[in-house]
């Protein structure tokens, strides 16, 4: 495969995959529909084609052809989709407005299409690589990936008050390990060198770990709504919020789950809240932990001998990360 | 986890964080903690962030929808 330079990342192309595989399996058009509109409410949520750009620039910058990894991205894309509505369901989020008109029972067999959406994704890499050898390797580290995370999510779902150790290994076994996975898959469709992959991985799992900070910082925006419905829960699983439980004395541990109660009716207490936090040193701990896996994310990009012009367009990912 | 219990040291114990500031390795080894230099490197950047632009957790809350979008 050789690099071209030119190619750039089209979100039409990855539709375009994902059409032909619900086309070649017939799948039925009330349910295409639906399963399209599932797509485009993760991106509702948030831009996600930007990180559907991971596989084909992690290609490119070891020599690849992108449009190679257009497969992949397009099963990462329709795991990542079934995933968060799994999430949403299991955590029974404050639905959105299709989850309510379609009812739990239809999105959870919407996730299920999506899921075998992205294995019948996969299939076609197989089918289309020039590197048979790659292409296997890659569809079973990507399902046995999928094993791993959904270990993690168990945890995350059984565990009521996890400690800073649990949470980041979950972390690592959810969000680090599905951004390992876009990265080094990406690059092993051009390479089987042992070192760069290892490069590539470390950048993909230092992402998918910053993802998760700012994911556990959105709970934190929807504070109010959350806490209004009862749903401690959820901010027991909140990095803020794990922190303070780790390292503060039992009185300000107490105080926080005086607070937590409070401020879903009393005035000022979510204030009060975000005080104890800073008060603990939250915000710093948040700023080390975004630098740390900033820092290692461009480490892993430079142990990897990333060349141009795809590295400069993963470096330029990493300023999501960075507060103004 | 102790790069935690740091930053909260350094946030609640204003001698901590004074001495800190001169001597990062003094500090440490005066209460007893450890940290490698990769963390110690990790501390000073965060740090930085938060001292450069006094960065509140309103911030990093609003700021993150910003950096997903």
């Amino acid at each position: 495969m050789t690099s071209n330079p030119t190619e750039v990342f089209h979100p039409n192309a990855i539709q375009g995959v994902i059409d032909q595989i619900w086309d070649k399996a017939s799948a039925w058009p009330e349910f295409t529909q639906v399963m399209r509109l599932a797509l485009t409410f993760g991106e509702r949520e948030r831009d996600i084609s930007k990180w559907a750009e991971l596989p084909g620039l992690c290609c490119q910058a070891v020599g690849g052809n992108p449009r190679s990894a257009d497969p992949i991205a397009a099963a990462w894309l329709l795991f990542y989709s079934a995933a968060g509505i799994m999430d949403h369901v299991e955590d029974a989020d404050e639905p959105d407005p299709w989850l309510v008109d379609l009812g739990v029972g239809p999105v959870v067999n919407v996730a299920t299409g999506l899921y075998f959406s992205a294995c019948l994704a996969l299939s076609q890499l197989v089918e289309q690589c020039g590197d048979q050898k790659a292409a296997n390797e890659i569809c079973n580290e990507v399902l046995e990936r999928f094993l791993v995370m959904c270990s993690g999510q168990h945890l995350d779902l059984t565990r009521a008050k996890p400690t800073l150790q649990q949470y980041w290994e979950i972390a690592q076994a959810k969000s680090g390990a599905f951004f390992t996975l876009a990265c080094w898959a990406g690059a092993r469709l051009a390479t089987a060198q042992a070192d760069v992959l290892d490069g590539f991985s470390q950048f993909g799992e230092h992402v998918g770990l910053l993802v998760q900070i700012l994911d556990d910082l959105e709970e934190f925006r929807d504070l109010e709504i959350l806490l209004r419905r009862g749903d401690q829960d959820s901010l027991s699983h909140a990095l803020p919020i794990i922190y303070v439980r780790e390292v503060c004395p039992s009185t300000v541990k107490d105080q926080l789950d005086d607070l937590l109660v409070q401020s879903g009716s009393v005035p000022g207490a979510i204030e009060k809240l975000y005080q104890l936090v800073e008060s603990s040193g939250g915000v710093l701990y948040l700023l080390t932990e975004l630098e740390k896996h900033r820092i290692l994310a461009q480490e892993g990009l430079e142990r990897a001998g990333a060349v141009q012009p795809a590295k400069q367009k993963l470096l330029s990912l990493l300023e999501y990360f960075v507060p103004n | 986890m102790s790069l935690a219990q740091v930053v909260h040291r350094m946030s609640t114990d204003n001698d901590f964080a004074s001495l800190w500031r001169v001597d990062p390795e003094g500090a440490l080894a005066k209460t007893g903690f450890r940290l490698s230099q990769e963390e110690v490197a990790f501390l000073k950047a965060g740090l930085k962030r938060r001292d450069n632009n006094e960065v509140r957790l309103s911030d990093l809350v609003r700021q993150a929808r910003g950096w997903m979008d």
